[in-house]
């Protein structure tokens, strides 16, 4: 993770790159990345006001630092749900009864294809619209203000 | 019949599992630049379009976001026969991967469009731009470059669920892996092979797209995710 | 057709939810005047700029340059906001490209010039700010004083008949200023015709032919810098220039 030197030239009020940098980082679904990058941005002033108010290190981390990393990521993490939901499906490749292999039984039973398949692939996006709003309204509830949440 | 382990590789294995690696590398190859054309067409369409286009683009990403990746293979090769469209095994495949990759990759731009200051486009139309030029020399060339992260986690997803081809006939690399193990009841050894297979395929296309974003980094812009 | 004024503002309306945040606001502008808008925050003087290229659609209200109307004319504004040039109190550059691309891109894109034509405009207008040696810089390289000095260097390009300036050193430390505000008073000098905002008193008292005192979405008073500054008429704008003349 680096900043690359030249930001300090800039004035405050131009840029504000580290929003965007969050909002970006956010915003990228493999949450790891997008967390690394929130966590050190967030981290320094923070912690530097931490450890002056006399806070260990440890527990500017479990006060400070976590809680705000935690909610800030929250949004990109959600969006590992749909991948979850949706990679139960591979689970058909093991045998596992699950919808996809369900469906399967039936279309070859039944020999109708295209309506059953939908009618699962229905049922699944329900199960991830439903999911998200869920999500959204959890994500909207932990927001920290000032974090500009750019709603989905 | 007895076979020596090196023997069983080099003369089995391995150009089982090339022959499968050209299959997968030409799945790769085919999805990608249209996936990522067509999440850029989407992104700009929801972000940008009046109120129908938006919809229609928001659409067609609850849909191939929540529709399983296999569920939409198995539509396109076994379901629509039944409507009169027959496809390939092949390009069912390739559709089925674009149309997915699409959907989530508009999902990252969409996110970096957002986090491009107002200011650019407002300071672009000052100046006389249309919204169509301001898009795409201002906007895209820096959402583009924000959105390289996440891109790239798609890019390395797709390489994984390409496997999924072999689920309608397509015998690709791990298909090939499962005919061979199959066969002479070696299924660790088979699909230990593949599976490195795939971290290599992984391993470089990582290493090449961070060389890529080095390449296109902007001292203005942080550089995100290059913690290596 | 040249007419008598080259910007005419007539009864501009807008309001924001339920704030109208301008109230009928009328002035005209002949070519060659710098006119300086002072007054409180928040009454509606970037508004006003905004609604005059439209980036903000006024609700009531007409907008005549040179006598053409450039309100509700649609996609058309692309045209007229080439001749009316402007400039941020966040500079606005385009993060992914030197100054000197920033500069040309307009000259590329909207006026289609060939690239050495474009390159070398862009050059001489760099010149013009004094920033030709930061040519290759990206904007995060470039402190704000030269930021700004690019950014009106890239409006300078497209020679546009108006500029217009929203609050443009309001972002800028006191010495960095300084050399922003040169360019500006070199500007008017040289005959622009130039709408500004902004708390800067020094060179409203020096560079401007016409000083806008508003509150409240309104004009309260105008007249030239001198009169205004020494003695105004209306109590409101004596208070408001007492109190930031202060500072």
């Amino acid at each position: 993770m680096q900043i690359i030197p030249g930001n300090h030239l800039h004035n405050r009020r131009y840029g504000r790159q580290e929003d965007d940098a969050i909002q970006a980082g956010r915003q990228q679904g493999g949450g790891q990345i997008g967390d690394q990058a929130v966590g050190i941005l967030i981290s320094e002033g923070q912690m530097t006001a931490a450890l002056s108010l006399g806070m260990t290190k440890r527990a500017a981390i479990k006060a400070i630092i976590l809680p705000q990393a935690l909610r800030i990521s929250l949004p990109s993490l959600s969006n590992e749900y749909p991948e979850i939901l949706t990679d139960s499906a591979v689970c058909y490749a093991i045998g596992v009864m699950e919808l996809l292999t369900r469906t399967s039984v039936i279309v070859s039973q039944t020999y109708v294809t295209l309506p059953i398949y939908a009618a699962c692939a229905g049922i699944f996006i329900l199960l991830n619209y439903a999911g998200m709003q869920a999500i959204s309204k959890v994500e909207k509830k932990f927001a920290i203000p000032g974090f500009g949440i750019a709603a989905g | 019949m007895e076979m020596d382990q090196i023997e069983f590789l080099a003369q089995i294995l391995v150009p089982a599992l090339f022959q499968g690696l050209i299959v997968t590398i030409k799945l790769i190859a085919l999805t990608a630049p249209f996936g990522l054309l067509l999440g850029i067409g989407i992104a700009i369409g929801r972000q940008y379009g009046g109120r129908w286009l938006s919809a229609a683009c928001k659409g067609y990403v609850v849909f191939f976001k929540g529709c399983p990746l296999l569920l939409l293979l198995f539509m396109l090769y076994f379901g629509l026969p039944s409507v009169g469209i027959t496809l390939p095994a092949f390009t069912a495949s390739v559709l089925g991967f674009i149309l997915c990759n699409a959907a989530y990759n508009s999902e990252y731009i969409r996110g970096a469009i957002k986090s491009i200051k107002d200011g650019q486009m407002t300071a672009a139309q000052a100046l006389g731009m249309t919204r169509l030029q301001t898009i795409e020399s201002i906007i895209l060339p820096q959402a583009l470059r924000r959105a390289i992260p996440g891109l790239s986690n798609e890019f390395i997803y797709l390489i994984k669920y390409s496997s999924l081809a072999y689920m309608i006939t397509v015998v690709e690399l791990s298909g090939e892996a499962k005919v061979v193990a199959a066969k002479y009841f070696m299924f660790s050894e088979c699909f230990l092979a593949a599976g490195m297979v795939y971290l290599a395929l992984a391993t470089l296309a990582t290493y090449a797209i961070h060389l890529l974003e080095r390449r296109l980094a902007i001292p203005s812009m942080i550089m995100k995710g290059s913690g290596y | 057709m040249t007419s008598e004024y080259i910007l005419r503002v007539e009864n501009l309306h807008k309001r924001f939810g339920n704030r109208e945040i301008l109230r009928g606001i009328s002035f005209k502008v002949k070519k060659g005047e710098t006119v300086v808008f002072i007054g409180p925050s928040g009454t509606g003087k970037s508004t006003l700029l905004r609604c005059i290229n439209q980036l903000t659609e006024p609700d009531a209200g007409h907008v005549y340059l040179d006598d053409e109307k450039i309100t509700g004319c649609g996609h058309l504004i692309s045209k007229y906001r080439q001749r009316i040039g402007m400039v941020f109190q966040s500079f606005n550059l385009f993060d992914h490209l030197t100054a000197v691309q920033n500069v040309e891109i307009a000259l590329l894109k909207v006026k289609k010039m060939k690239p050495a034509e474009a390159r070398k405009k862009a050059a001489d207008e760099l010149g013009r700010v004094g920033m030709l040696d930061f040519s290759d810089h990206y904007p995060s390289e470039l402190s704000g004083g030269q930021a700004q000095r690019v950014s009106i260097a890239r409006s300078l390009a497209m020679d546009p008949e108006v500029m217009l300036f929203d609050e443009p050193t309001s972002a800028l430390d006191p010495e960095l200023t300084r050399e922003v505000l040169e360019v500006m008073k070199d500007l008017a000098r040289s005959g622009m015709t130039m709408l500004v905002v902004s708390h800067e008193l020094g060179f409203a008292q020096s560079a401007a032919t016409e000083v806008v005192f508003m509150e409240g979405g309104k004009i309260i008073e105008q007249g030239p810098p001198a009169r205004i500054m020494k003695d105004p008429q209306h109590p409101r704008t004596g208070e408001f220039i007492g109190k930031i003349a202060d500072q």
